[in-house]
């Protein structure tokens, strides 16, 4: 007699993987969380620099995911669904954590000092691979306001496009552009005030 | 030095930073033990949204009857064929009626009898 194939859990879909969690099968979210979890991670720390509290983020995010999968109508794919609410719960982290911070820009390294310096000589020859130049622009990062920050680490360093980013955010298009615009402003601004605290 | 030189040089070194892609070792278990953990809550807010839907169900049920009672109103208006509202029960009393108005002048009647026996002075 012809015994059943065992069904891969590579070929069987999320849609069909939430369905059997809705019904009571709760250990096959597991699945969901084994497929996901990467892009989870490499989303969390673009914003949360100490893993902790990347670890504890991603995970309220699938404990909030499980809670809330009713409302996952399954009209866009369970991917961008998790993506949407890892990203606001980012935003709300980055909005508490400004509420804590007192680090300003006069914290700045002998290093990242130096990188500025050797811009302002020739800004052409400036290694903008140096990891002075990285450490210096996620300080930046950091003086930015939370939604700010979000919508030029979407537009500029994961290349999104705005309707990609009204999507992941729920801000209308119209919103995105004006943060965009906002958002490289005020960056604009503290670069302004580093090179004033720098050369003065 | 140019603002703007410095800011593309800047979103250059961001895009240049490797985002590391590792994950915490039993992570998934982690997650799962905590959603066993949340279950109970998770049945609570079943019930919570159950008793939600059935207060919708109630207000329904209301409305709908409060158009029976308005319907129910115009009928006898168009049956009496006149605007004044009366209590469908009110109007024919029959025999209940009859019984009262007897009462009446039985009452009348044993009142004179008795002025006329001049017992009640």
């Amino acid at each position: 007699m012809e015994s059943e194939a065992p069904v891969a859990l590579e070929s069987v879909s999320d849609a069909e993987i939430v369905r059997a969690v809705r019904a009571g099968d709760t250990e096959q979210f597991g699945v969901l969380v084994g497929r996901h979890q990467t892009r989870l991670f490499a989303l969390v720390r673009r914003y949360l620099r100490r893993e902790d509290d990347v670890a504890d983020l991603v995970q309220d995010v699938l404990v909030k995911a499980f809670s809330r999968l009713d409302s996952w109508r399954g009209e866009a794919p369970f991917e961008h669904w998790l993506m949407r609410l890892a990203t606001r719960a980012c935003l709300d982290a980055l909005r508490s954590q400004r509420r804590h911070r007192e680090e300003t820009l006069t914290d700045l390294s002998a290093e990242e000092t130096e990188w500025l310096d050797r811009h302002a000589v020739s800004p052409e020859r400036n290694d903008h691979r140096s990891e002075a130049a990285r450490s210096l622009v996620r300080r930046i990062f950091e003086q930015l306001s939370p939604a700010h920050r979000m919508v030029l680490t979407l537009l500029e360093l994961e290349d999104r496009s705005v309707k990609e980013i009204s999507a992941i955010t729920g801000w209308s298009q119209t919103l995105v552009k004006v943060r965009a615009f906002r958002a490289r402003a005020e960056m604009k601004r503290v670069l302004g005030r580093l090179q004033t605290d720098a050369f003065l | 030095m140019n603002r703007n030189m410095l800011y593309q040089t800047l979103i250059r070194a961001a895009r240049t930073e490797k985002v590391e892609n590792g994950i915490p070792s039993g992570f998934d278990a982690r997650v799962l033990e905590a959603i066993q953990k949340i279950e109970p809550d998770e049945t609570l807010s079943q019930l919570r949204h159950s008793a939600s839907v059935l207060w919708k169900a109630a207000f329904s049920c209301a409305g709908v009857a409060a158009v029976v009672c308005l319907t129910a109103v115009v009928f006898v208006i168009q049956e009496d064929g006149s605007q004044e509202y009366r209590p469908g029960g009110a109007r024919d009393l029959g025999p209940v009626t009859e019984v009262f108005n007897g009462a009446g002048d039985e009452i009348a009647s044993v009142l004179i009898e008795d002025l006329e026996a001049g017992d009640l002075w």
